[in-house]
């Protein structure tokens, strides 16, 4: 019996530390579509059209912002933070890509000493052939937080030009360094759109307050080859 | 999409039917159907270069057909006369499970998103490139010397012989054979891994939990055991069917001489030191040298080889070869760490010594020496030269046969309700791991839905070469367009993947140019490197590719390197579109074909 317990006590070890570290190891930090590709880096959320040969924009906490009134604070600083990853969110993500065919990416930042916030976590999903939607749920939102600014900011070749009148979704058209539209970015009508060709940035700023999740939302629409 | 899977099929059977004309043990009469072929299709191209070229393919054909004919009608007679062969009823249940698993294995979770004839395998194309020139009647025991996409001979070319012996007698285009090959090799490198750990093991059970652990254990660098067939892979097979076969069925020591000349032909490095291990296993009928093979210090020196292997990274890394490439293949010993807990998982280490330790106290002296084996092999593997990653190709068998050694140690007091539990719960663990490597050696050549090094643009590309391209016609592109197109044209380029270093700075050298002239004229200073392609040289297609201008806009250095290439597809921008239609408009280029990956012009 000694000898029997032993063995399957060595065989659970062995499965459980094989199967932990094979899923802490999954690449569970892109959203494969034809339209785009969306990848975890070091610091940022990347995103692609269908050539992988360089970023077209990204999405970061450090250039999102928590506004009171019309003054805006990034929600965490550059080179100050955290990445948090759990065995049973890539477990649950790798279930629901295998089983569902639901693709998702999740980054949890925690921020250090000098944030605005304390935890984001954003989530990315495909909602769709071409279509994702980011979700930034917050922790620790400053009471006087009025607003929240999502960022998108586009790489140095690319630019953004206003979408077309006859396009009725609105927004701006970002386009990569060899002029292909990659995306159509948009907000809510509720929601303010402001392009910042001299930074890069096109930000959707959301208003929050009393009532609402601390949790803001934006879909962006990836333009089909 | 059928014919293809029988013509893949043909790579096997068209040797092994030819040599059963002479030989009735199946592994001998495939190599010697082998052998026998080589020799054909160097005697018929000699023949036909004195007479008629062009009648190479219809010589080949006829003398396949006949003798496969006579072949297959002696086979039928046979099995009336004398009955099929009898299976005991545990080795049919475990093969057709295997079969089963494997198949749902590959086309469930392998290729779900590679679809036919998609590849990604980036050596198959150069493979298919060589064999391509073999179907129309250019042969040479040098690789190098039929195709100048080969600039190194690491072996002969009896591979791409058998490689293009179906696709002259299906009369296929060798992309689609060599989607259902990988296939094929799949499933019998399983099936390879269960023999061999039964002849070893006499134990269906063990070698049912070996082939399981081989069909999940992938090494997806530089070795590519079990998913893809190369020479390398196809050696190692071929080595372990053969100790299987010397094991299990005794054969003669004198059969294994043309079994042991195929596999050192078809890859010298691997195939020599294969040919050492089956001689080895062969010696242990000799009872002197069964007491050496198996005695303390061989153990005991595997295990100081394995130290020493380890110990020599610290002093240092070694390319094997001048090729610039061996340096970006110095990989230090954390890295070929990660790589082993990333193909067996973490846990292997375990089951390893567990299975070690199983094997180290059995009385069985062939047990013994495949533990030194593997040990040695592994040792030979992890070394810190460049290229010795490609020894997993046969580590794998022998890691795979410990391994399930190991799950063996741990079940061998558990009752048959908890044997079946355990291997259940172990198949569970390395499918796990399986997932995690395969989807991480594949994601990043995600294209437009697809998982491939080439697409079906770029396929249909090929096709329409194919078809319109006036023989004799040369391609000129970025190292990866031509490896691709090449592969599925069949219309010649300058090295293909591996183009010299002059072609390179001629392409870097009219970058973006708008000297439209010029660019056509530094285009047509472009030349093969054999005489042969150089002599019927006719037309140059210029093909402008997305990859090519992902490729232009590399650095110097890495566009003069062989690492550095675009592994996937790109799509044309409108930018790229737009320095096409200047081209086009200066009349210096003709634009022949054109989709939204590429577009093809031929030079005036």
């Amino acid at each position: 019996l000694f000898r029997k317990s032993l063995a399957a006590l060595a065989m659970l070890i062995t499965v459980a530390i094989t199967v932990v570290t094979a899923f802490d190891r999954m690449p569970t930090d892109a959203i494969l579509d034809p339209a785009f590709r969306a990848r975890l880096e070091n610091d940022s959320i990347a995103f692609f059209g269908p050539n992988l040969t360089s970023a077209a924009f990204w999405i970061t906490p450090f250039d999102d912002a928590a506004y009171s009134s019309s003054v805006g604070a990034p929600l965490m600083l550059r080179n100050d933070f955290t990445v948090h990853t759990s065995f049973l969110g890539e477990l649950l993500i790798t279930g629901q890509r295998l089983l569902l065919g639901r693709d998702t990416i999740v980054w949890h930042v925690e921020g250090g000493a000098g944030s605005t916030v304390g935890d984001v976590i954003y989530l990315v999903s495909r909602v769709g052939q071409g279509r994702v939607r980011v979700t930034r749920t917050m922790d620790q939102l400053p009471t006087a937080t009025t607003a929240i600014g999502q960022v998108i900011r586009y790489c140095d070749d690319c630019v953004a030009v206003a979408a077309p009148q006859s396009d009725s979704r609105g927004g701006f058209v970002i386009q990569d360094a060899g002029g292909r539209e990659i995306a159509i970015v948009s907000g809510p009508s509720t929601s303010d759109v402001h392009l910042s060709p001299s930074e890069h940035t096109i930000e959707v700023r959301n208003a929050v307050g009393p009532g609402r999740p601390d949790r803001s939302s934006q879909e962006i629409e990836f333009v089909t080859p | 999409v059928i014919i293809d899977f029988f013509a893949a099929a043909g790579f096997y059977l068209i040797p092994l039917l030819t040599g059963r004309l002479l030989i009735r043990r199946w592994l001998e009469a495939w190599a010697v159907g082998s052998l026998l072929w080589l020799a054909a299709v160097f005697a018929i191209a000699e023949l036909t270069s004195l007479t008629n070229p062009h009648l190479f393919g219809d010589l080949i054909l006829s003398l396949a057909v006949t003798v496969l004919a006579i072949s297959i009608g002696r086979l039928v007679a046979f099995a009336r006369r004398a009955g099929w062969p009898e299976v005991s009823r545990p080795t049919l249940f475990a093969t057709l499970f295997l079969i089963a698993f494997g198949s749902a294995l590959y086309f469930g979770l392998w290729i779900r998103s590679t679809a036919y004839p998609l590849q990604m395998n980036w050596d198959s194309f150069e493979h298919i490139a060589l064999a391509t020139q073999i179907t129309t009647g250019h042969i040479s025991f040098f690789p190098s010397q039929v195709s100048d996409t080969f600039t190194f001979n690491s072996y002969s070319t009896l591979f791409h012989v058998l490689l293009a012996l179906p696709g002259i007698v299906f009369h296929r285009r060798l992309l689609g054979m060599y989607w259902w090959l990988n296939y094929w090799h799949y499933i019998l490198t399983a099936l390879a891994c269960f023999w061999f750990a039964k002849a070893l093991l006499k134990s269906t059970l063990v070698a049912l939990s070996a082939a399981l652990v081989g069909l999940l254990a992938f090494e997806s660098f530089v070795a590519y055991e079990t998913l893809f067939l190369t020479p390398q892979t196809l050696a190692a097979l071929a080595a372990v069917v053969a100790i299987a076969s010397a094991t299990l069925l005794e054969t003669p020591s004198r059969s294994m001489f043309p079994i042991l000349c195929v596999v050192l032909l078809m890859h010298y490095i691997v195939g020599l030191v294969a040919c050492a291990i089956v001689i080895s296993f062969l010696l242990l009928r000799v009872a002197t040298l069964r007491r050496l093979l198996t005695s303390s210090p061989v153990q005991g020196g595997s295990v100081c080889l394995l130290a020493l292997s380890l110990g020599l990274h610290a002093l240092g890394a070694w390319p094997l070869t001048s090729r610039e490439e061996a340096v970006h293949l110095l990989l230090p010993l954390a890295t070929k760490a990660q790589l082993l807990t990333e193909w067996y998982g973490i846990g292997a280490i375990i089951l390893f010594a567990v299975g070690a330790w199983q094997m180290s106290r059995s009385r069985s002296d062939v047990q013994h020496l495949t533990l030194a084996i593997s040990m040695s092999l592994i040792a030979l593997a992890m070394a810190p030269l460049s290229y010795l990653l490609k020894f997993f190709t046969l580590a794998h068998y022998f890691i795979c046969l410990v391994l399930a050694c190991g799950i063996y140690a741990l079940t061998q007091w558990f009752s048959r309700r908890g044997v079946l539990l355990s291997l259940g719960l172990m198949t569970v663990m390395f499918l796990v791991v399986f997932y995690r490597n395969e989807t991480y050696f594949k994601e990043p050549l995600y294209f437009l839905g697809s998982e491939s090094n080439i697409s079906p643009a770029e396929v249909q590309a090929g096709d329409w070469l194919s078809k319109n391209a006036p023989s004799g016609s040369l391609l000129v592109s970025d190292p990866s367009t031509q490896a691709v197109l090449e592969a599925a044209s069949g219309v010649n380029s300058q090295g293909g993947p591996y183009m010299s270093l002059e072609t390179r700075r001629v392409l870097e050298s009219i970058n973006r140019s708008d000297d439209y002239g010029a660019v056509a004229e530094r285009l047509l200073t472009i030349q093969d490197n054999l005489a042969f392609e150089r002599q019927v040289r006719t037309d140059t297609l210029f093909v402008l590719s997305g990859r090519y201008f992902a490729w232009q806009q590399f650095p110097s250095e890495q566009k003069e390197s062989f690492y550095y290439n675009i592994w996937q597809p790109v799509l044309l921008d409108p930018g790229d579109q737009g320095y096409i239609n200047g081209l086009v408009d200066s009349h210096k280029f003709n634009l022949l074909y054109r989709n939204s990956e590429l577009a093809i012009l031929r030079v005036s």
